[in-house]
């Protein structure tokens, strides 16, 4: 499941690779933004945590222009799905669901065990985070390669008004 | 109609990738089974509409949404302006909303001083030119990099690079500049899910995710169809959607927004006249739709004129189905004439929805509610609904023929008005005597044994009364092959009034075939409209037993040699095959309604061998499609053109047809555009190598 969900997203044009662990994938973000020349980095707290302590650049995003300034935002997708290369992103607020959109660069953290085989296999933990009784503003997102347009020409266009680049990095073990 | 030559070839350069896209995106998945899914989604939803809305509030409500309910476009649009007001909003910022396009949402905020602002790249560059979008997907898809970036610096003041890099990059700018002082943002919605109040929001560019998330209002503005009763019917159609429109697998972000973090969010629900169209219960099924457009990328018309002329506000044949309920009759009534009855949109339909033959049963409340055209009127309720006086008129039109014959055997040029009818393509001239007349000079009673069986041939009247000979060649072929053969007596089918919504005059023409035919009989038919009408309309216009064990008993020409005498034509062929390079147009009812075109080209292929070859866009109407030739002859020129071009650069030096009309049109072209290239009904074809 983790090869086809790699081979589908690379086939959306998302860069995809595999990290046995989060002190790995660490280390794999640091050589990335070195490699990219990426200064300012912006993570959600829900990737910070997963990451842990860290050596990263990364900025403190208090408002929409911060998230906006930041060459790379880093996030943690909940889930992943194989037959469409998708990340499936369960939304805590507009910050973090920005921080995925805003920058160029958007890096996601996916864990190989939360990838599932179809959409369908998601609907009972999509249809209960919709239903939090009294919890208001419940959102999530599937995101599949990065953004694109064929609007002028019908070419093929990355980066109009999302992230032109989406690297994946698939964290740990598949479920067995 | 106007064909915009430069749009023409954007659309065609457009299909050409997305034909392959879209075979592709659904390898892997078995597109009927899941087309079957979503229709039933669909009706399921639809019959509960009402429930499923309330269920849908209660639930979005809980979330903290605020729920809106509008009766039309006026409604709609006013709530969105007060809304606006509350939030102390110049600035409407709007991703692309088909809905908006509806209700007039631009040119009313514009009317009250405010601004809309379309962030859709190809909304934006269309609404920067204060034009109309000509594809659902792809607004503007009529217009060059160079006009972009024309209208591009226009806007900004200054020089603005070509590359499609920097546009795209100017659009991300600008919008970036703008965005994050919005106070209120409006989107579309692709579903609405009643078990959970989230709505779904399928994207690519991701300014629908800015235009909901970063001002602190959103506003959802929605038709009343979109609800579904569950999360899994949405992910149906998510995956359905995406690959139906573009020919992906997905799209880059769907998103389901179930109430808003720390903002408002207002769900505007719009009827605008579909709970009406929820009643009809022939045509509820357009509201299956669910915007993709595959329709439109499979039309031959839309392709030729696009979405400005192709449509009122929706476009194309389903458009135009809408159009008649949400903006009124009148204004579908000049679109409804628009559709060829080609039958492609609906092999492609996501929905399974019955869209040509909708257009149909449009055209006959049209007439109802509008009133019946003098000149329609006049040939279908005065003519063909009276036999008698239709057999009297062709009588008389064979007694001319002589005189309205031209020397190149064609009928003499028409003079104006009537020449923009057969200015492009001559047409042909009634014969000297018709089909039955010949038939009973030439295999009189006596001449007919016993054989293999009876069989009777329903010529139609083009075959009847223009081409008898390919009623001949098919009466001695079928002889060669031991059948007992006679024609049923001529008559019209009542296709063209059944097409044209004179469904009384279609009925009366039908019944009295069925008076010439019996249970008993089996009918072979050399025009596959005629065929339909006896498969297909006339016994859904006039469900009998009768007309239902006749239509088991009719079989298409070429269908039937292909199927049942494969092996002793395979004999009589042994040392005959043609010589030609001959290749095959599908004829839009034989291929789309009857399914038949594999069947003529297995015949092809053993008439032929390797001498067949396959045309380019085969199954794209040759223009010809009866009626619409008469009220779009322009259209119908250019369709036959593309034929043309595509027949010449093929190479072939013959073209089978199973459809006379579709002979009458790419013969008369070929002739005119002196192609050289025979064109043939494939009854000639045999006949000349085997009797």
């Amino acid at each position: 499941m983790v090869e086809q969900f790699s081979a589908r997203a690379f086939a959306l044009g998302a860069m995809v690779e595999t990290v046995p662990s989060f002190r790995e994938a660490q280390g794999f973000i640091a050589r990335f933004c070195r490699k990219e020349s990426i200064k300012s980095a912006v993570a959600c707290p829900r990737a910070q945590t997963l990451l842990g302590e860290s050596e990263l650049p990364l900025l403190e995003a208090e408002s929409l222009k911060d998230l906006a300034a930041a060459q790379m935002g880093i996030v943690a997708a909940d889930y992943g799905i194989a037959e469409t290369g998708t990340l499936v992103h369960f939304h805590e607020d507009d910050l973090e669901k920005l921080a995925g959109i805003l920058p160029a660069t958007c890096l996601a953290l996916v864990e190989a065990k939360n990838i599932v085989s179809a959409a369908e296999d998601l609907a009972p933990v999509i249809n209960e985070r919709l239903c939090r009784p009294g919890i208001p503003g419940a959102q999530l997102s599937f995101v599949s390669g990065p953004s694109r347009t064929a609007d002028i020409e019908c070419q093929l266009c990355i980066g109009v008004h999302g992230p032109a680049r989406l690297v994946i990095l698939v964290v740990g073990e598949a479920r067995k | 109609m106007k064909i915009d030559s430069r749009l023409k070839a954007a659309l065609k350069g457009f299909t050409a990738n997305y034909y392959l896209n879209h075979a592709n995106s659904f390898q892997g998945y078995d597109f009927e089974q899941l087309r079957e899914q979503l229709a039933q989604s669909r009706d399921r939803a639809l019959e509960r509409n009402a429930e499923l809305l309330d269920q849908f509030q209660k639930n979005a409500e809980a979330h903290g949404s605020k729920v809106l309910r509008a009766k039309d476009s006026l409604e709609a649009n006013n709530m969105i302006l007060e809304i606006m007001e509350k939030h102390g909003a110049k600035k409407l910022f709007k991703s692309k909303s088909m809905v908006s396009e509806e209700t007039g949402l631009n040119e009313f905020l514009l009317a009250h001083g405010r601004e809309p602002r379309e962030t859709d790249l190809g909304e934006w560059i269309v609404q920067l030119r204060s034009e109309r979008p000509t594809h659902m997907v792809l607004p503007a898809i009529h217009l060059t990099r160079n006009q972009v970036a024309e209208i591009f610096a226009s806007k900004l003041g200054r020089e603005v690079p070509r590359e499609l890099s920097s546009l795209v990059a100017i659009a991300r700018e600008e919008l970036r500049k703008e965005i994050f002082e919005a106070e209120v943002g409006l989107t579309g919605a692709n579903a609405l899910i009643a078990e959970n109040g989230a709505m779904m929001m399928i994207t690519n560019e991701g300014n629908g995710r800015l235009v909901s998330t970063v001002p602190p209002a959103h506003i959802v503005l929605a038709s009343m169809e979109k609800v579904l009763p569950t999360l899994k019917d949405a992910l149906l159609m998510l995956r359905v959607l995406p690959k139906s429109a573009t020919g992906q697998v997905i799209t880059s972000y769907v998103s389901f927004i179930a109430g808003p973090h720390r903002k408002s969010q207002y769900i505007i629900l719009l009827d605008n006249h579909r709970s009406e169209l929820m009643a009809e219960p022939v045509f509820r099924q357009v509201l299956r739709c669910i915007k993709c457009s595959a329709c439109l990328n499979f039309c031959p018309v839309y392709l030729l004129l696009g979405g400005a002329e192709y449509a009122h506000i929706y476009m194309g044949g389903i458009g135009t189905l809408l159009t008649a309920w949400i903006h009124g009759w009148r204004e579908s009534r000049d679109i409804a004439s628009l559709c060829l009855g080609c039958h492609r949109c609906e092999e492609v339909c996501p929905a399974k929805i019955k869209i040509a033959d909708l257009v149909v049963d449009l055209r006959g409340r049209l007439n109802q509610e509008l009133g019946k055209p003098i000149l329609k009127s006049i040939i279908f309720d005065g003519i063909i609904a009276e036999p008698k006086k239709t057999e009297r008129i062709f009588a008389l039109s064979h007694s001319a023929a002589v005189l309205l014959k031209s020397k190149d055997g064609f009928a003499r040029k028409m003079s104006w008005p009537f020449n923009k009818f057969d200015h492009f393509r001559p047409l042909p001239a009634p014969s000297a005597k018709s089909f039955s007349r010949i038939f009973a000079e030439k295999f009189s009673a006596t001449k007919l044994g016993e054989g293999k069986g009876r069989i009777k041939i329903y010529a139609g009247c083009l075959v009847e009364h223009f081409y008898p000979e390919i009623g001949i060649a098919a009466a001695k072929v079928l002889k060669k092959l031991g059948w007992v053969v006679e024609p049923v007596p001529a008559g019209c089918c009542g296709f063209p009034a059944a097409n044209s919504g004179f469904s009384d005059a279609a009925k009366k023409a039908f019944s009295k075939l069925m008076e010439n035919v019996s249970a008993d009989d089996t009918i072979i038919t050399l025009c596959p409209t005629c065929t339909t009408m006896l498969t297909h309309q006339g016994p859904e216009l006039m469900p009998s037993k009768e007309a239902e064990a006749l239509a088991g008993k009719v079989f298409p020409f070429s269908k039937f040699l292909s199927e049942r005498e494969n092996e002793a034509l395979k004999n009589l062929l042994k040392d005959n095959e043609l010589s030609h390079k001959v290749t095959y147009h599908d004829s839009c009812h034989q291929k789309h309604l009857l399914k038949a075109g594999d069947a003529s080209r297995d015949l092809l292929k053993m008439i032929a061998g390797c001498n067949f070859i396959e045309l380019p866009n085969a199954d794209s109407c040759c223009g010809f499609a009866g009626t619409f030739s008469l009220d779009h002859p322009e259209l119908s020129e250019a369709l036959l053109s593309e034929k043309l071009a595509t027949i010449q650069s093929s190479g072939a030096q013959m073209v089978a047809v199973d459809c006379p009309g579709c002979l009458l049109q790419i013969r008369g072209g070929c002739t005119q555009q002196l192609v050289n290239c025979e064109v043939n009904h494939i009854a000639e074809i045999l006949a000349e190598l085997i009797c």
